[in-house]
């Protein structure tokens, strides 16, 4: 493990967050993924002629030999290329929910963990931290520094949501991500409407998507039976009083169900892939499982 | 059924219930998203339930501060009944019992007897209005016409007191009347004459009388209780009797009762049942449409208004113990345990 942000916030994070992608990267930067230019990478990617592919080095005698014309023909490796990778991170006022984990640090945990594993392998990395609009602390343009980091990162996990924010701009910011295809992860709560997450990831569709679940277990599970709940809704702050009894948190684990098995539907139908659940606290082993070998 | 207060300044207070429908009484904890899905049919009603108790206490308080109480008063109605002048002989003779001596053993006065019946005559008369008046040696005012049954009641427990000599009747009459002049409110009116017996009414009193009858018609009953041995009411005399008012004063004063102009009927009466019979038929006879105002007691509701309050009372407390303590720690709190986590570290 090692240890990102600074003493006031410390955040611990796996070394590594192991990930496969499932499509060529487009950029000229050698890294660890499997890229669309040919270069000096160890997988065989095609046989042209010499003129073609000007390096004798990789001259293919039996090629050569058995063409009739006498032509050379040399061999092509495939380059491995350096992804980009985006985190949109919902910064809406349901994002400031403190419950067995606080969501703030979640989130600032998840982006730690991807901004170490995606310099260690060399890849780009942004964060595009998105309320009401984009927020400038939080908008991070795709680099291999690390300038930054350590403060980004602290701020992420003391952030606090503007009481009644909302997630606007992460529309913006899915616009702003257009270009060569990227993954992105969408580090949200998803408390916004079905319509809004299904214009997001249209807005997304060009990219390797990777939907981010934030839930907690004092959202239904840990909810004490048989109390008075005054409960106040942090996207809107109006409040509402609560009987909670079995019935009701079946009801609403019913609904919460139904929600997430919508979203997982829609993500699916966009990505090709699942959205990923975290509750309340980050099972590291999983989510890498999830990300290698999970999402197909 | 009239509400008022004591003190109206407490009620500018009720303002304060208008304070439940605007602010809480728990504190609110935060929850990311509450949705249409995750609405609450009975919590709504309970929520509801709670605000409108908290205003409901809270007006109950102030009304009983301020001393909420029906206002008393009266109300007309309309019923069966009558205004009475009951005109009771105190004559001596009054003390004996029927068979014209003093009571003696098991014996009854005639007065006796006549209190008893009356006063069981007067409790089943829900509507009417009574007056007494007495007479022997001259007219006695006992009771203003009124509906105050126990004064009534009262006034005819007195009239077996030790009578007089006399037996004034036309000035009793006259009276009573009066009595029923002084009465102000529209009413079938009565007078009850009750009597052992007679006496020679004078001219001008007949006079009087006749004037004062045609002003104020009454029905007029005459219960008379015969004495045994005496001539009663409808004596028909002998041919070589004389037939004068001083001889047979009963037969003359029945004649000129029938003369008045005015609704009369006698009773004769020789013993207490005889009595009962009489008065029951007058009972049957006085039944007529009369308005009444009933009167109401100011009831005090404070204490039913501090009650009520208490009860909303005791459900807010119940509510307040229902309430789940915080569930989840304010963030700044959360953040100072990480750091002091990260010092120990």
């Amino acid at each position: 493990m090692i240890r990102a942000g600074d003493v006031f916030e410390e955040i611990e994070v796996p070394q590594d967050l192991p990930h496969r992608l499932s499509w060529r990267v487009g950029g000229v930067r050698p890294g660890a993924h499997r890229g669309k230019l040919p270069g000096g990478g160890g997988v065989f990617r095609d046989i042209v002629p010499l003129i073609e592919g000007p390096d004798p080095r990789r001259i293919d005698i039996r090629a050569s030999v058995c063409d009739a014309m006498g032509r050379l023909y040399v061999r092509r490796f495939e380059q491995q290329s350096a992804a980009t990778i985006y985190a949109l991170v919902d910064l809406s006022a349901s994002m400031g929910f403190v419950g067995e984990a606080d969501r703030m640090r979640t989130t600032a945990q998840l982006v730690a963990a991807l901004a170490a594993s995606s310099r260690r392998i060399g890849d780009a990395f942004g964060v595009l931290g998105c309320a009401d609009e984009i927020l400038a602390s939080f908008d991070v343009v795709a680099t291999t520094s690390r300038a930054g980091e350590r403060q980004l990162i602290s701020d992420l996990a003391g952030y606090r949501a503007r009481p009644q924010a909302g997630a606007e701009s992460l529309l913006t910011a899915a616009q702003r991500l257009a270009g060569r295809r990227k993954l992105v992860f969408v580090i949200s709560d998803f408390r916004f409407s079905l319509a809004f997450a299904e214009e997001l990831f249209a807005n997304l569709a060009a990219h390797d998507v990777v939907p981010i679940v934030l839930r907690d277990s004092r959202e239904i599970e840990d909810l004490p039976d048989w109390r008075l709940l005054p409960f106040y809704d942090l996207e809107t702050g109006r409040g509402r009083l609560f009987l909670m009894r079995p019935a009701l948190k079946r009801s609403w684990r019913k609904a919460e169900d139904e929600r997430l098995a919508r979203l997982n539907e829609l993500s699916e139908a966009s990505f090709g892939s699942r959205s990923y659940v975290v509750s309340s606290q980050i099972d590291w082993p999983g989510f890498s499982d999830y990300l290698m070998t999970g999402r197909a | 059924m009239i509400f008022d207060v004591d003190h109206p300044e407490w009620l500018v207070l009720l303002v304060f219930a208008a304070l439940p429908m605007i602010t809480r009484g728990y504190r609110l904890q935060p929850y990311p998203a509450l949705g249409q899905e995750l609405a609450d049919p009975l919590s709504r009603l309970l929520e509801l339930g709670l605000r409108f108790a908290a205003s409901f206490a809270i007006a109950a308080l102030v009304l009983g501060l301020a001393g909420l109480h029906l206002e008393g008063g009266s109300i007309e109605r309309t019923g069966e009944g009558a205004h009475i002048v009951i005109l009771v002989d105190r004559s001596a003779s009054m003390d004996n019992s029927f068979a014209g001596r003093p009571p003696s053993g098991e014996e009854e006065s005639k007065s006796a007897t006549a209190r008893r019946l009356l006063s069981a005559f007067v409790e089943t008369r829900q509507h009417d209005h009574f007056g007494i008046a007495a007479f022997s040696t001259s007219p006695i005012h006992v009771l203003p016409l009124t509906a105050e049954k126990d004064a009534v009641l009262a006034a005819i427990e007195a009239i077996d007191r030790p009578g007089l000599a006399f037996t004034d009747v036309g000035r009793g009459l006259a009276m009573a009347v009066g009595m029923h002049n002084a009465d102000t409110t529209p009413a079938p009116r009565a007078i009850l004459l009750v009597s052992d017996g007679a006496a020679v009414i004078d001219r001008k009193v007949q006079d009087q009388l006749r004037k004062a009858l045609a002003r104020q018609p009454v029905n007029l009953y005459w219960l008379f209780l015969r004495t045994q041995g005496s001539k009663g009411i409808f004596y028909q005399p002998k041919p070589d009797e004389v037939d004068s008012p001083e001889r047979l004063p009963e037969r003359h004063l029945h004649k000129l009762f029938q003369t008045l102009g005015v609704p009369y009927r006698a009773f004769q009466a020789e013993n207490p049942q005889a009595i009962a019979d009489a008065i029951r038929e007058i009972d049957k006879l006085e039944r007529r449409l009369i308005r009444y105002t009933e009167e109401i007691q100011q009831t005090d509701l404070s204490a039913l208004a501090y009650l009520l309050a208490s009860v909303a009372l005791l459900a807010l407390v119940a509510a307040k113990m229902l309430e789940a303590p915080a569930l989840v720690a304010d963030r700044s709190s959360v953040r100072a345990l990480h750091w002091s986590e990260g010092r120990q570290s």
